[in-house]
């Protein structure tokens, strides 16, 4: 039970170091190369090479609880929502009754493309890395923490999963005003993690301590030592004793596909649908695990002969037992996108209107955004956009492009006028998205619209 | 264009910088305190429970081990139907050679039984066949101190007779000479009294086998005996079970350790223990297995009431914890 607690902690405690998805901003920025991850059907003003690591990065959170949900400031510390220095009614006062987070990244390391020589087709190819964490906690398990009285936990559940993508990009015009575009992926699977527990009962009062707990594990690409527990069964140990296995644990394979139609020379319609595929986590490297035990106590009892029953209870005895190992097939988090983009005075100014469907493991996120686009030189971009995430939150963004003959500077945050920690990340703000690039332009620039 | 480029990026830069809040620094969130609850909360926890019987609490003062229900069996038959004042018990204090001692209540008991005897003659004749069956050699040497006619054939007569022949003869001899015989009856009636006190007990309860995780809960954060007004803070209470017709008052205590909860008056039915304040030491004793010793005491007798060499008597200990439980 204690490692449960410590891992959400953990969870909570890093949940925005890492994080990602994209940046709704960037949807409208022609000067951008992180347009073709909406839609490949989109390119760049020109051809590009990335530096290394730095050519895009991409950090982005969302849920529904912040981190000054889960961190609050008592007596000149920063405690975690289940310090005993922060009151029970503080500490439960704006969670839901369902609490999720989810983050994801994307690092390229390697980044390239340039335009066919109609200056009108563009491809690319990148290698990128790319980290997806996705976790639910429901409010009966801090009620429980906070209180201590019994709850019906149920729900608990953890998702994450790292690969490495290499895709191939290609857009081209089908028609006079109309531009197909389709990513290839190919994944190879380094690490993956999952935790769902049906049922994490615990009970606390003066007859009877017991906790019962109903859940499986799913690990890929480690190795996790086992010991034979006390009634014999096979079991895992610590998991922080584990190790990761450098061999890739699974392949897989995903497709974008978008297109983009002028309507009219100043309106733009476009519509994308990514990570259409699936990643097979292999049978060799995997570790299965199920726990379905009831542990409880309810005190000695001596009987009038002197005899005594001998009870335990041991919370390390709720580990989960080694189950048969087996492959596991997951599709992506696949992603539908919707946009419109009106252009004024000469495409130096435009508005848009972007909406965005993240099918997530837990929950299918929305987001609706609103976006002023100002390109008052070729090589200046700038966004401002509003987004309204979910029907829970919402957020504002900036972003700015330079892109003149010698790189192209790319950055984009929805937490600028928000308070934020030292290491950036938003204080009361439950989702985030920063965006860098960096990158070297190369080629002519291509002509599918002038400025 | 630098000019152009300065001046916005200058302002986003400062933007950005307004906006931290130190307080919020992630590299130094307080992990050493995570708990379950908070300082007003309180979490109870089953210890030990103890069970004696009737067989396990009898009177040794004879060196011999006597059931409980018999003696209590053969005082029923003594004691009269009605208590003294109306009351359904009788205040064993008052019997013993104690410093409580009552001549006047046992006067009063003893005219009882007298009453009863002369005027009931179930209960002549059940206490006549209970001389008859146990106790017929004293009375008949109280025959012979007395001064009643005929007193060596009555002394023969009880000799040689049967228990049901006696019984008769003694019911007859009491109706007869009522004065004498209920005097008789009436000292033999004071000789159980001294059977009526119950011996101590004590029993052992072993190693508490809680994990190592579940101690750290109990035992981690818990105040010094110096605070004055503990949050977190452990306690030790229990409930009493009784099923015997009387009351009665225990002492216990846990050698191990300092806990003693001091005179507790034990009623039929239920009795709570109240809680005391142990500190971690005390705690880490009981956890590692404890004596339990409990001086008893015999206060009040309901007699008439069923009761077993069966019955129980338990005491269930309970622990309380203030404040969280430290992870």
């Amino acid at each position: 039970m204690k490692k449960i607690f410590l891992t959400s902690i953990l969870i909570l405690a890093t949940l925005s170091q890492s994080l990602f998805a994209q940046n709704p901003t960037t949807y409208f920025m022609e000067g951008s190369t992180f347009r073709t991850k909406w839609n490949p059907a989109f390119a760049p003003q020109r051809g590009y090479i990335n530096i290394p690591v730095l050519g895009g990065i991409e950090l982005s959170t969302n849920g529904n609880v912040a981190l000054d949900n889960l961190l609050f400031v008592q007596g000149g510390k920063l405690s975690t929502i289940f310090s005993s220095s922060v009151p029970t009614t503080l500490a439960l006062s704006e969670l839901e009754s369902t609490n999720r987070f989810g983050e994801s990244n994307t690092i390229n390391l390697i980044g390239f493309g340039a335009y066919s020589s109609n200056q009108k087709s563009f491809w690319s190819v990148a290698i990128n890395l790319r980290t997806n964490v996705d976790a639910q906690l429901p409010y009966s398990f801090f009620d429980f923490m906070k209180t201590g009285k019994a709850q019906d936990i149920s729900g608990i559940g953890f998702h994450a999963d790292c690969y490495a993508e290499a895709t191939f990009t290609h857009s081209f015009p089908l028609a006079k005003n109309l531009y197909f575009g389709f990513s290839g992926k190919f994944l190879m699977g380094l690490a993956r993690g999952r935790f769902y527990f049906d049922k994490f009962d615990a009970q606390m009062n003066a007859d009877r301590w017991s906790a019962n707990a109903v859940g499986v594990m799913e690990l890929n690409g480690f190795d996790i030592p086992t010991s034979t527990s006390n009634d014999g069964s096979l079991c895992y140990d610590d998991l922080g004793d584990s190790s990761f296995n450098s061999k890739p644990a699974g392949y897989g394979f995903g497709v974008d596909v978008g297109v983009t139609y002028d309507v009219l020379p100043e309106l733009q319609l476009s519509a994308s649908v990514n990570d259409i595929g699936c990643m097979f986590w292999s049978k060799k490297h995997s570790s299965m695990g199920v726990v379905n035990k009831t542990i409880e106590f309810t005190g000695v009892e001596v009987d009038p002969e002197g005899n005594a029953t001998h009870p335990t209870f041991d919370l390390d005895e709720l580990e989960f037992e080694v189950a048969d190992e087996k492959g596991i097939s997951e599709m992506l988090t696949t992603s539908l996108n919707l946009g419109a983009e009106y252009n004024f005075l000469d495409r130096r100014i435009s508005v848009g209107l972007f909406y965005n469907a993240a099918f997530w493991e837990y929950k299918t996120r929305h987001n609706l955004t609103a976006s002023a686009n100002f390109r008052p030189l070729s090589w200046l971009h700038a966004s401002g956009s509003y987004s309204f995430i979910n029907n829970e939150a919402s957020a504002a963004g900036l972003a700015l492009n330079i892109c003149p003959g010698w790189i192209n500077f790319f950055v984009g945050t929805d937490i600028l006028l928000s308070k934020k920690t030292p290491q950036w990340i938003p204080v009361s703000q439950s989702n985030m998205n920063i965006t860098f690039g960096l990158g070297i332009p190369l080629g002519r620039r291509g002509t599918r619209h002038e400025l | 264009m630098r000019k152009t480029l300065i001046i916005p990026l200058v302002c986003i830069a400062c933007t950005l910088v307004a906006c931290i809040d130190s307080d919020y620094d992630l590299s130094n969130i307080e992990t050493d305190d995570i708990a379950i609850g908070d300082s007003q909360s309180e979490f109870n926890m089953p210890v030990a429970t103890v069970y004696f019987t009737s067989q396990n609490i009898c009177n040794g003062a004879e060196g011999d081990e006597i059931s409980l229900k018999k003696i209590y069996d053969e005082v029923d038959i003594w004691f009269p139907s009605s208590m003294v004042d109306g009351n359904e018990y009788i205040e064993i204090f008052s019997l013993l050679d104690t410093e409580d001692f009552d001549q006047q209540y046992l006067d009063n008991l003893v005219q009882a039984v007298k009453d009863e005897i002369a005027n009931i003659e179930q209960k002549r004749e059940q206490i006549a066949m209970h001389i008859a069956t146990k106790y017929r050699n004293r009375f008949i040497n109280l025959i012979w101190d007395s001064n009643i006619d005929n007193k060596a054939v009555i002394a023969a007569a009880l000799e040689n007779a049967t228990d049901e022949e006696a019984a008769e003869i003694i019911a007859e001899l009491i109706v007869e000479y009522s004065d004498e015989a209920e005097q008789a009856v009436a000292e033999l009636f004071t000789l159980f009294l001294t059977k009526l006190s119950l011996v101590d007990i004590h029993t052992t309860v072993p190693e508490i086998e809680l994990s190592a995780d579940v101690r750290d809960m109990i035992l981690d954060n818990l105040d010094d005996s110096s605070v004055e007004n503990p949050v977190n803070s452990l306690y030790i209470y229990g409930v009493a079970d009784s099923e015997f017709p009387f009351e009665f008052e225990i002492t216990p205590c846990i050698p191990e350790t300092d806990i003693n909860f001091g005179t507790i008056t034990i009623n039929r039915g239920t009795t709570d223990i109240a809680p005391i304040r142990i500190m971690r030491e005390d705690m880490q004793a009981l956890l590692d297995g404890f004596t339990v010793k409990v001086p008893i005491t015999t206060v009040r007798y309901y007699p008439h009431e069923e009761f077993t060499d069966q019955t129980k008597f338990s005491v269930t200990f309970k622990i309380r914890k203030t404040g969280a439980l430290q992870l």
